[in-house]
């Protein structure tokens, strides 16, 4: 689809009239196997301008700053230039000699918390040294001063980093990254767990490296904070730069449209109606910290219920906290009517509610087992030999038919249920952890992102068992992060934003559209459930 | 899309394969036999520099009276190790275990199947202690298990006043490391007995099934509904208990107990865990595979002693035969 990569090899240096760009990408790529995660993207960055970067999950943004860190190499015909001449990254280190310094949404990423305020600001730069080998703390701690002044951020440069509020952390990786001299720093979602306050401190830094003259990429969800900090705008989808403009020059309305794009509207008949039962599920104020705060719903039994918001919005600790895998802060869930303790997964299974946890590999099945022995995992002892009466002694005939009736009903390709779970594709292996519940039985079926990583066919079936489900009366919760398929699947669809329930759509509301329009608008009509959100 | 696309190319390679494929299995025959091949050679080896002595019927009982004992705490450690956590308290508590139920009788006059009841009591209460510390205080194994470990040695000290005992010891205590059944002393019975029942226990009963699950991937297995913390404390308990009999039968075994006798013995049981968890199942801790190599370091060990060699040589070849072995089964693996 994209055979444009190489024909921008052949342009020299930039215009004679416009400033020179500090950073350009010249037809940047990146395949994944045969998914494009970037496609010819083109984008130049100048000193002293700050760039809003938005799109929804998985549009790109996170592979392209890590082809700006180094992390990951472009494909072939990718050109990445630097005041005019041409770069190579191959890794950290080179990305950091070209003056690109990094603010992670994760501080764990480049902060060592029992190091002090001024030895992480001077990490990896090396320390001003007394005598040869020992070094000077007392010059360090004044450069970290002197650095941090500039910010406007008055810090102890003697404590340790770990035990500094969140916002102070990032200011301390923004004083790293002045420290270098960076001519370039990219910050990724560093708003996220902020309290208003402490976002208007940061946004005062952003200013005021703007005014420094460095070049900032800012990438935020929260679209008023980037209208409120961003010279311009850029935009991507599905791998490529779908808008570039100044910021004025756009107004939120619009800027929501590039980031979805054209949708195209599915007929409403697509969706079959099933009749909603009786309750199955009801969750009342439920508050987990440090994120989700006062959510309440209920599922009732033949309903597909849509759980959808961007990451980092709630979405997987709610269903968590409903399993017990989570501690909830508050908060009282009811199952059939009845309030469940579900202090623990064990007390949730025996509720009959089950979660399909988001992580398949760390969270939903041991890779060292087969497919037998990971769908038996959690009703093993159903599977007692008769022979031996009541001891615990699995039967390994009954597994096997376990097994290989859930491998046929699933569709499950494998060499054979002793194969390893670690051997399968995800489709499979996802396919697996679904056999191991469906053998379980359930009222109440969570599914966390089930399609992540899977392949067309094999997230269609996965529609399927959930829509199977509901139609033989369970409740089915489904979180995905790719909306169209809560549009395809879902009979209700509930948005969250920062830990809240925003929005509440229905069978003819539910659409691409709509669930990111409630995903991305502003803070300022539920300015209650934000502040509530924050206040741990 | 894609899956069409790499299909016809697997296809395409399979003549050149089958070359590739006769080393690959030779590899893998290595790593699954890694300690195996190691012991044929090795008693080849010694075979041929001192056949009188070293390929004698009488030479290999000793060995495996030698290793009985080993052999029950390696196999009790597995239990733990299979949960991905350690118990590094094993050496004291096989020093305890001997210790109480000798001091106990000679000291104090106990009978002596009380006397080894309070050893095996003892053994329960120090495998719950380190169970609740590291299942409910979720404190490292590593560290709690050398502390509670430390502990231990008090304790022993409390029971034989540091003095090593030699006298008082009942007859009847003495048959269980020295009573000869079918021919063999029967420490190579209860080795043998320990080890298939703790086979049994973990390839054929949901809890050692449920123990491979946690040692595979605690969060799944905590999100599948397994008790976790409960079996965590039945693996310490299981393991305290393994090292009560080794320090019984040692204590049995000679008529005597000698101060701190345990220490020697905890990090061989770790060699031989480890080591057997390079062979039958690789990459897994397995019974067969931790008895099998007990015998084969209680052969290497009688072997260089017959050699003559310095006890400096000793330890030299000991260690590098052990490195040896764990590098013959990486080989059919990545």
């Amino acid at each position: 689809m994209t055979s444009v990569a190489e024909d921008t090899v052949a342009g020299g240096s930039g215009p004679a009239g416009a400033p020179d760009p500090l950073v350009e990408l010249r037809g940047i790529s990146k395949t994944y196997g045969g998914a494009h995660a970037l496609a010819n993207v083109h984008l130049k960055l100048f000193p002293g301008e700050t760039v809003g970067l938005v799109g929804k999950n998985g549009a790109g943004k996170s592979t392209l700053i890590k082809v700006l860190a180094g992390a990951v190499t472009p494909d072939a015909g990718s050109n990445l230039m630097v005041k005019g001449a041409p770069v190579f990254l191959r890794g950290p280190r080179d990305a950091g000699r070209h003056g690109f310094a990094f603010v992670h949404q994760d501080l764990s990423l480049g902060l060592a918390p029992n190091l002090t305020v001024a030895e992480n600001v001077a990490l990896g730069l090396g320390y001003p040294r007394s005598m040869g080998v020992l070094y000077d703390r007392r010059r360090l701690c004044e450069r970290a001063e002197e650095v941090l002044a500039q910010l406007g951020v008055a810090l102890d440069v003697r404590a340790p980093v770990g035990g500094l509020s969140v916002v102070q952390q990032r200011m301390v990786t923004i004083g790293r990254a002045l420290s270098q001299q960076a001519n370039l720093i990219v910050m990724d979602e560093p708003t996220v767990s902020l309290t208003p306050a402490e976002m208007d401190h940061l946004y005062a830094v952003v200013d005021r490296l703007h005014g420094n003259g460095v070049a900032v990429i800012y990438v935020s969800h929260r679209l008023a904070e980037v209208f409120r900090l961003s010279q311009r705008l850029v935009v991507m989808r599905n791998g490529t730069v779908v808008h570039d403009a100044p910021a004025d020059s756009v107004d939120e309305p619009s800027l929501i449209r590039h980031i979805t794009g054209v949708v195209h509207h599915s007929p409403a008949g697509h969706r079959r109606a099933r009749t909603a039962g009786a309750e199955v599920l009801r969750v009342e104020r439920l508050s987990v910290l440090p994120r989700v705060a006062d959510v309440s719903f209920a599922l009732h039994a033949g309903e597909v219920l849509g759980l959808a918001g961007l990451v980092g919005s709630g979405r997987s600790e709610t269903v968590r906290a409903i399993f017990g895998a989570e501690t909830r802060a508050g908060g009282r869930v009811f199952v059939h009517g009845e309030e469940a303790a579900v202090s623990s997964p064990r007390h949730a299974l025996r509720k009959r509610v089950v979660l399909l946890p988001e992580n398949r590999a760390h969270q939903g099945m041991v890779s060292d087992f087969s497919i037998r022995a990971n769908i038996t995992l959690p009703t093993l002892s159903r599977h007692r030999s008769a022979r031996l009466g009541r001891f615990p002694v699995p039967s390994r005939s009954r597994e096997r038919d376990t097994a290989t009736s859930f491998m046929k009903r699933l569709n499950i390709k494998a060499a054979g249920h002793e194969q390893r779970a670690s051997a399968l594709s995800g489709g499979n292996q996802q396919k697996v952890i679904v056999g191991k519940w469906l053998h379980h039985g359930a009222d109440v079926f969570m599914f966390d992102e089930p399609t992540q990583g899977i392949d067309v066919q094999g997230k269609e079936e996965i529609y399927q068992i959930m829509k199977e489900l509901a139609t033989v009366g369970a409740g089915v919760i489904f979180i995905s992060s790719e909306f169209v398929e809560l549009e395809r699947v879902c009979d209700r669809v509930l948005v969250m934003r920062e830990g809240c329930i925003v929005s509440e759509l229905t069978e003819s509301e539910i659409s691409e559209e709509k669930i990111l329009e409630s995903c991305f608008t502003t803070a300022i009509e539920t300015g209650r459930g934000d502040t509530a959100a924050h206040a741990v | 899309m894609t899956a069409e696309a790499t299909e016809p190319q697997v296809g395409e390679q399979t003549p050149a394969v089958s070359r590739v494929r006769m080393g690959t299995l030779l590899a893998a025959l290595a790593s699954r036999a890694a300690v195996l091949i190691a012991l044929v050679s090795v008693v080849i080896g010694f075979g041929v520099a001192r056949t009188s002595t070293f390929l004698t019927a009488d030479n290999f009982k000793f060995i495996l009276i030698d290793s009985a004992a080993p052999a029950v705490l390696a196999v009790g450690l597995t239990a733990i190790l299979v949960m991905g956590e350690f118990d590094l308290s094993i050496g004291s508590m096989l020093g305890v275990g001997g210790a109480s139920a000798v001091a106990l009788m000679s000291i104090h006059h106990v009978p002596w199947p009380l006397a080894t009841l309070v050893a095996v009591a003892v053994a329960v209460v120090v495998g719950l202690v380190n169970g609740a510390l590291v299942a409910y205080g979720k404190l490292s194994s590593f560290i709690t298990t050398l502390a509670v470990g430390t502990m231990l040695v008090g304790v022993e000290f409390l029971f034989t006043g540091n003095t090593t005992i030699y006298s008082g010891v009942s007859p009847a205590y003495l048959k269980i490391g020295q009573a000869v059944v079918g021919g063999i002393n029967v420490q190579v019975w209860i080795a043998l007995a320990v080890g298939l029942a703790l086979w049994l226990l973990l390839e054929r009963t949901e809890l050692g099934r449920y123990m491979y699950a946690i040692g595979g991937n605690r969060e799944a297995s905590r999100l599948s509904g397994l008790m976790v913390r409960g079996y965590l404390v039945a693996g310490f308990v299981i393991v305290a208990l393994a090292a009560a009999l080794a320090g019984i039968m040692i204590t049995a075994q000679n008529g005597a107990s000698s101060p701190q006798a345990g220490i020697p013995y905890l990090l061989p049981a770790f060699a031989a865990a480890f080591l057997g968890s390079t062979t039958f199942r690789p990459g897994q801790f397995n019974i067969p595979g931790t008895l099998l190599s007990v015998f084969f370091l209680g052969v290497v060990g009688s072997g260089l002693t017959m050699l003559a060699l310095s006890t400096a040589v000793i330890d030299l070849v000991q260690g590098g035969i052990l490195i040896f072995a764990m590098l013959l089964s990486r080989l059919g693996r990545a």
